[in-house]
């Protein structure tokens, strides 16, 4: 699985939240983000959709 | 007056509503008032940044007000764990390849020694990408 980018409602490069992404844990409202270093982003939210093969996903938040 | 220092986790919320969640080292001194001071405190990354901050040390929470900070690790950090990753990333789809491949065998078709040709290039390259990781880690 390639690591991807994670944006905020739309794929745009003024959207972006994290990139090289390696875990998107959801939990209820509760999007967590985690990168290639470990480093971590938790939003509110939902997760709109995740391209696997484009390595990308986006989120909107509440 | 008392000095410490302890790691912990802790999250950061910033403006937009972002949360950050990281370990850190704190070291700072108590004068007098346990309930209220201002320390430094130097992350792992080694970005460092004051702040002042409540806290409450038996239940341990802390309450942060940030002028500045970076949780980024060093661009050689970063560099080397990217490399590491697609080393290792690059080893999976070379496996996928080869199971193309495979797929291929019993026809001997012209694809098929293509792939496998590919699929020997693509292991070269990986194993440069190898070998310029460990000449970076110093691991050769």
């Amino acid at each position: 699985m390639c690591l991807s980018t994670v944006y905020r409602d739309k794929i745009s490069p003024d959207n972006i939240i994290m990139k090289n992404v390696q875990t998107i844990e959801c939990s209820g409202k509760t999007i967590t983000l985690t990168d290639l270093m470990d480093r971590q982003v938790t939003l509110n939210g939902e997760l709109v959709k995740a391209s696997l093969t484009e390595g990308t996903a986006v989120v909107s938040e509440s | 007056m008392s000095e410490h220092e302890h790691v912990h986790t802790h999250e950061h919320v910033h403006e937009d509503g972002t949360v950050h969640s990281h370990p850190h080292t704190h070291a700072h001194t108590h004068e007098g008032d346990p309930a209220g001071h201002t320390h430094e405190h130097i992350h792992e990354e080694g970005a460092a940044h004051h702040h002042s901050h409540d806290c409450c040390h038996d239940g341990h929470t802390h309450e942060h007000s940030h002028d500045e900070h970076s949780h980024d690790a060093t661009p050689r950090e970063e560099l080397l764990a990217m490399l590491k990753y697609m080393v290792g990333h690059n080893a999976s789809h070379i496996k996928e390849t080869q199971e193309l491949a495979e797929q291929l065998k019993d026809e001997e078709s012209a694809a098929y020694a293509k792939i496998c040709e590919a699929t020997a290039e693509f292991e070269k390259g990986n194993a440069l990408l190898d070998e310029a990781l460990a000449s970076l880690t110093g691991t050769k």
